[in-house]
């Protein structure tokens, strides 16, 4: 799950900004790799789109670096799919 | 050249805090909020559930079913407000001043309602013709061109769309045309009706709009609130309103533009300084002058803090003893309709001598650190007084405002 949430924000970011794959790791921060807040906003409803979740805005708002998009993330999901599944 | 002074003898409001100027100001003066739960579109799947709805509003009170035709909802509060403006000024046509009367009108979206009924129509009921009226609903110079044919106005009209700056850049326009003798009397002001389902989602996308209230200026303010309505000035010059014995508001004296050229939504503090800077400069006075400014206030986290700090270069020391409120605290932030408000706003705050209050105020913000009218109005000498807008794009348009005297 972590791998491919991982994987997902390294495609989003690629496709939106110029940051080339290879420098994007799990310890990255956004500002590292030069997102701005609406880059940043971008990536995160992107992966909402992905995997059919909303996160809140105080959620999304929060997200500063690749693990915490991918805490947030795999919280959201895990508590959907726990959801579905009941 | 002589230049004219310009001033304010008639103003028109629809809103959700008052469907026509008096109880507008009563509802601000009162720091009534027209914030409430989204009643026209269902919200379910929208992040947010509330906005600042013209409520009870029935179209056919004011037109009917054939001029409805031709009238999206932001044109119905255009007309609606133009309408009592012109009333309040009294204005008696003739041919030589419909052909020396301006109307510049702001607004960001247009025709928002018919955009997505025809969409609808076309995407989900897979119509295959469309409404003959979508084009002339959705233009956003409309509601300007239904204001000329109401009165038969034929001098320079245009609409001006730079976001939630619109109708300041409208105003004072129409301030400069008086001012130079272009024009002898403007209709001027904007409307929006941005409440519909997909820019609803649109706005809940960019992630701004607060969840709770719009609190600006206060500590764990969320953000904006979307509101809806219109608001019309009419300007003359103050021999034109003296000659023919015009009630007058208050007087125009300056208009200050500037452009961030930075980030497309994120404020740059010194272009909202450079705008504050030049509409001083345009009104011959200097900041400590200032009693009362009408804040952008947005209750966003980035523009409360940033204007705050503006204000407190542009004026010094002055910030400290200045009043400063968000009417959008009560009436929303209409978009391109807002400046137009709040412009009525200020005026009706100088004719009166009140101080109109930032309403939802909670906690003081220390990066907010002024007096913001808190919760309540209150009677204040003010003299001058300024209107700040900041709009996404980073253009910004300011006004200031006299009380009038001969």
């Amino acid at each position: 799950m972590r791998e491919d949430i991982f994987e997902k924000i390294v495609e989003s970011i690629a496709a939106n900004t110029n940051v080339p794959r290879e420098e994007i790791t799990i310890n990255s921060t956004f500002e590292e790799l030069g997102l701005d807040s609406l880059d940043s906003l971008l990536v995160i409803n992107n992966l909402e789109k992905a995997y059919d979740i909303t996160l809140t805005n105080e959620n999304a708002l929060k997200i500063k670096t690749v693990q915490d998009a991918i805490d947030s993330l795999e919280k959201v999901i895990t508590q959907s799919e726990s959801y579905a599944k009941k | 050249m002589q230049k004219n002074r310009v001033v304010v003898t008639g103003v028109g409001v629809i809103s959700s805090i008052g469907k026509c100027a008096d109880e507008f100001w009563q509802n601000i003066v009162n720091c009534e909020s027209g914030i409430a739960p989204i009643e026209s579109v269902d919200m379910t799947n929208v992040g947010f559930k509330i906005g600042a709805e013209v409520k009870n509003y029935n179209p056919l009170n004011y037109y009917s079913q054939k001029q409805l035709s031709l009238l999206d909802r932001f044109s119905q509060f255009g007309l609606i407000s133009a309408k009592e403006a012109v009333g309040d000024a009294k204005i008696e046509w003739n041919d030589d001043l419909k052909q020396n009367t301006c109307v510049i009108t702001g607004s960001s979206i247009g025709g928002q309602n018919t955009h997505e009924e025809a969409f609808t129509d076309l995407y989900r009921e897979g119509k295959s013709r469309l409404n003959l009226f979508s084009i002339p609903r959705i233009m956003p110079n409309a509601a300007a061109s239904h204001i000329t044919m109401e009165y038969g106005i034929t001098g320079p009209t245009f609409t001006i769309s730079t976001a939630c700056a619109s109708s300041n850049h409208a105003i004072g326009n129409a301030f400069w045309m008086i001012r130079n003798g272009l024009c002898k009397m403007a209709v001027t002001g904007g409307s929006e009706a941005p409440i519909t389902y997909s820019f609803l989602k649109a706005w809940d996308a960019i992630r701004v709009i607060a969840p709770d209230t719009c609190r600006p200026f206060s500590k764990n303010r969320q953000g904006m609130v979307l509101g809806e309505g219109g608001a019309m000035l009419v300007l003359e010059s103050s021999e034109s309103a003296i000659k023919r014995g015009a009630k007058i508001y208050a007087e125009i004296i300056g208009f200050g533009l500037s452009s961030d050229a930075s980030h497309i939504t994120k404020p740059d503090q010194r272009g909202a300084e450079r705008a504050m800077q030049t509409a001083l400069k345009d009104a011959q006075i200097a900041p400590e002058e200032i009693d009362y400014i009408n804040a952008h206030g947005s209750g966003t986290i980035a523009n409360d803090s940033m204007e705050a700090g503006a204000i407190k270069t542009v004026f010094g020391e002055h910030s400290n003893k200045l009043a400063i409120s968000s009417t959008k605290s009560l009436h929303g932030h209409a978009l391109g309709g807002t400046s137009a408000l709040e412009a009525v706003a200020t005026v009706m705050a100088l004719k009166n001598q009140i101080l109109p209050p930032t309403g939802n105020f909670v906690e003081k913000d220390m990066e907010c650190d002024l007096d913001v009218v808190p919760n309540k109005s209150r009677s204040g000498k003010i003299e001058f007084a300024m209107s700040n807008s900041f709009a996404f794009g980073g253009l910004n348009a300011v006004l200031v405002f006299r009380k009038f005297t001969e």
